[in-house]
């Protein structure tokens, strides 16, 4: 097979005649991907389609000396603009003018896949329509008459399957000999019924040659028009000339409702229908009797009544489970790694400010991000895994019920559990969610969802002021307490900013599949590429800037009165650089926004030393408890809590009040410099990152003020 | 066997019920709702069968044909189906009625 890949150099292309421009378009669940897949091979190229969020795959390689350039839209169920992915697919045929659109149709259930195939066929584009799963229809001992359908199609129908990988030379040979004109297609318009035609052909008189529309299709747009497609009429209503159309389409829209009492667009979708029915009947012969589907079999268990919601808890368990039981192990490694470069580094490198910038800043930060990777990818996979297998609609289906009443669809339970174990992640898996509301809303909620960074500072916190009989309890509690701030958030947001933004359920419970490991491998790499390549590079920064303000400005005085000590007493150094640490903190620039935050820190009984560690915590929450060990001078807090638990206790500043007080704000305030890139990447707008920041600390203040003031009136 | 009255009153989808089957009349919701309905195939004229309710109670999961698919009782309101007595998969009888929603739904 002549399909090298290529690199996705822009010079590369040869002649345009020599270069092919395809869209694959299809249903969601049509096995687009793979085909995908299959023909590009490992050369994909993921970006966003401009100014959305929706992922963009394109591939590139040659056949037959062709160069093809090919693009993987969203799946889409249609081409009205419901979602954004499909105004982005739409948009793409419409305005980046493929040279041919591939369509990818499911042959297990062409009723409801060739809908699309015939909005396509409405867009007058160069279509090539492959039925994919052509093995799942031959096991099923169904027959498709290619040649008759072709003919009712008007386009070319490629048999294909992307698993035997049985078409994939055939879809290509098609491919080029379309572009080269060896063959012609038909290029049939969708034909309806004559009194709808004759009202296109009226609108589209109307419509033609109006110079602002040109490059539209014309008798596309009359279809749109009739249906009141509002995406469309926002599109037109700022031309002069929308005035005189405008007229015609309420006269043909009433026309239709007066002769066939129903709106256009449903009369539209009916016939559409109709001559997929009918196409079907006169192509496909079924002789098996339709037999329950393995998929229904499946769900007869997995969506029982009563068994379902414990086989649903189960699994979220097991994925929460095998992330932070079977991630714990290579983030050991990673620490470890981190730790040895460190202390090779050490030895190596004479003191300096490069060599503590480089130390302290830069490995630290890092690394502290790289800890995390082993947990994202794990939660990925399963993600993508339970996307693959089509769980993830059961999941949504099962907890839609409680989610609604939060005014949240039933696909926000996911980011929300995610949120446990990361807030990254969590933010990014919110993806799914297509309304912007509910999606901004769940991402908003996230933080409330005590992530794993946290515990170990609740671990400190709890051994130092609570009996350890109480211990758990308490712990749960703090838990608890967030998931419910989390649910109170989620409402008060969903009753104000986005009132009127509810995604309706209607969603299709796609068939269960075989996953492939190859399409699973991919998706979790691309995903933990971007975590490592913006959520770093943010991170990098940020722990430079944190680095800088706890070590700078020096107090001259300070550090010569502690050399002078070094030289007295060489016998304990260790000892005495953590003195000298911990006294040269308040004199840098972070222990001055310590004290500076006093005055609004001091209603929720935090001293300026408690302030230090909650800034620091900004860049990551391990930061705090390291942070606390610094500040106490009791050095690598991290092999030994106690001693931070104990100086803690017997501080006469603290009390339980503070304690807890202090727990709730670390719960929930701004969960890291990581999370806020990523919202503000995941949510592209300025003023929800910004509330998000706003939001938490506000919440984390109120919370942390109200467990302060009432535990002390408690006498605790 | 599943005997209803084919003059029945049509009702809405919200009310059907589970392992029976029903024709589409017509699709009243608005708006964006409407069209998404539309463009999966709950086009009036077309045979649906209910599948279950989730197990909390709400959506709905119904089979067009092949296809699953799943709605709120609140778009599910805007449906009306008038209860058709063939249903497209014959063994749905009193059986698996009687065993619907037990321990054994899955079972043959």
């Amino acid at each position: 097979m002549d399909v090298s890949a290529v690199s996705f150099g822009g010079d590369f292309f040869m002649a345009d005649d020599k270069q092919i421009f395809i869209a694959l378009a299809g249903n969601p669940n049509s096995g687009k991907t793979s085909i995908f897949n299959c023909l590009a091979g490992a050369n994909q190229k993921v970006g966003n389609f401009s100014g959305v969020t929706v992922e963009k795959v394109e591939g590139s390689f040659r056949h037959r000396g062709y160069t093809i350039r090919l693009v993987d839209l969203p799946g889409t169920y249609s081409l009205s603009p419901y979602s954004p992915e499909e105004k982005v697919a739409r948009d793409f045929i419409l305005f980046q003018k493929p040279d041919m659109v591939v369509n990818i149709v499911d042959a297990t259930n062409l009723e409801r896949n060739l809908v699309l195939t015939t909005q396509l066929m409405d867009l007058e584009v160069e279509l090539l329509i492959v039925f994919n799963m052509i093995d799942e229809v031959e096991k099923q001992k169904t027959k498709i008459d290619y040649r008759q359908f072709e003919k009712l199609f008007g386009a070319h129908v490629i048999p294909v399957s992307a698993i035997t990988q049985f078409g994939i030379r055939d879809l290509l040979d098609h491919i080029v000999d379309i572009k080269s004109g060896k063959i012609e297609t038909l290029k049939y318009k969708h034909q309806y019924s004559d009194g709808i035609e004759e009202d296109i052909r009226a609108l589209s008189d109307a419509i033609a040659g109006r110079t602002a529309w040109k490059h539209l299709p014309t008798r596309w747009l009359a279809i749109k028009l009739i249906e009141h497609d509002p995406d469309i009429i926002a599109m037109l209503k700022p031309f002069p000339c929308w005035a005189s159309i405008e007229e015609s389409i309420g006269s043909t829209r009433e026309k239709i409702l007066r002769f066939e009492k129903k709106d256009a667009e449903v009369l539209l979708a009916e016939e559409r229908m109709a001559f997929i029915r009918g196409a079907i009947k006169e192509t496909v012969v079924n002789d098996e009797e339709q037999r329950e589907s393995l998929t229904e079999k499946i769900d007869n268990i997995l969506l029982h009544r009563f068994l379902g919601l414990p086989v649903f808890l189960l699994i979220m368990y097991a994925i929460f489970q095998f992330t932070f039981r079977l991630g714990e192990y290579p983030m050991l490694w990673i620490d470890r790694f981190f730790q040895l470069i460190t202390r090779s580094l050490d030895a190596l490198i004479p003191a300096s400010m490069l060599k503590s910038i480089l130390l302290d800043g830069i490995i630290a930060g890092v690394g502290g991000v790289l800890v995390f990777l082993p947990n994202i990818l794990i939660l990925f996979f399963c993600i993508s895994l339970l996307e693959a297998t089509g769980y993830m609609a059961r999941v949504a289906f099962v907890m839609d019920k409680l989610m609604h009443r939060l005014g949240l669809h039933g696909k926000s339970f996911i980011p929300m559990i995610t949120g446990f174990g990361c807030t990254v992640p969590a933010l990014m898996a919110a993806r799914t969610l297509r309304n912007r509301g509910d999606r901004i809303t769940t991402m908003m909620v996230v933080p409330f969802f005590s992530c794993g960074a946290k515990l170990p500072l609740y671990t400190v916190v709890i051994s130092a002021f609570f009996a350890p009989s109480m211990a758990g309890n308490v712990l749960f509690g703090i838990y608890i307490f967030g998931v419910l701030i989390g649910l109170i958030s989620a409402r008060l947001l969903k009753s104000t900013a986005f009132k009127d933004e509810s995604e309706p359920f209607v969603m299709e419970l796609p068939p269960y599949r075989k996953p492939s490991a190859r399409s699973m491998l991919s998706q979790t790499w691309i995903r933990a590429y971007m975590y490592l390549k913006k959520a770093g590079t943010v991170i990098l920064l940020a722990s430079v800037i944190i680095w800088f303000a706890g070590t700078y400005p020096k107090n001259a005085e300070l550090h010569r009165h502690y050399e002078s000590l070094r030289q007295q007493a060489a016998a304990d150094i260790v000892s005495l650089d953590r003195q000298e640490k911990a006294q040269q903190l308040p004199y840098s620039f972070a222990g001055r926004i310590g004290k500076f935050f006093e005055p609004l820190s001091r209603p929720l009984g935090f001293d300026w030393r408690l302030n230090i560690a909650l800034i620091n915590g900004l860049a990551a929450k391990e930061i705090v408890v390291s942070t606390m060990g610094t500040i106490y001078a009791i050095g690598d807090v991290d092999s030994d809590f106690r001693t931070l638990a104990e100086s803690l206790r017997s501080d006469p500043h603290y009390s339980k009040a503070t304690g807890l007080s202090f727990m709730i704000f670390v719960l929930l305030y701004v969960p890291c410099i990581a999370s806020v890139a990523v919202f503000f990447r995941e949510s592209s707008s300025k003023k929800w990152t910004f509330l998000f920041v706003l939001y938490t600390l506000s919440v984390a203040w109120l919370g942390a003020f109200a467990v302060y003031q009432i535990s002390t009136l408690l006498g605790l | 066997m599943i005997m209803q009255d084919p003059h029945r009153e049509p009702i809405p989808l919200s009310e059907a019920e589970v392992g029976s089957c029903y024709r589409v009349l017509s699709v009243n919701a608005t708006g964006v709702i409407r069209q998404r309905m539309l463009d999966m195939g709950l086009v009036p004229g077309v045979c649906l069968t209910v599948l279950r309710f989730a197990p909390l109670g709400d959506p709905i999961e119904i089979r067009i044909n092949r296809f699953f698919m799943s709605l709120r009782r609140e778009e599910a309101r805007f449906v009306q189906v008038l209860p058709v007595a063939i249903c497209p998969r014959p063994h749905h009888g009193r059986f698996r009625r009687f065993f619907r929603g037990g321990f054994f739904h899955g079972g043959r």
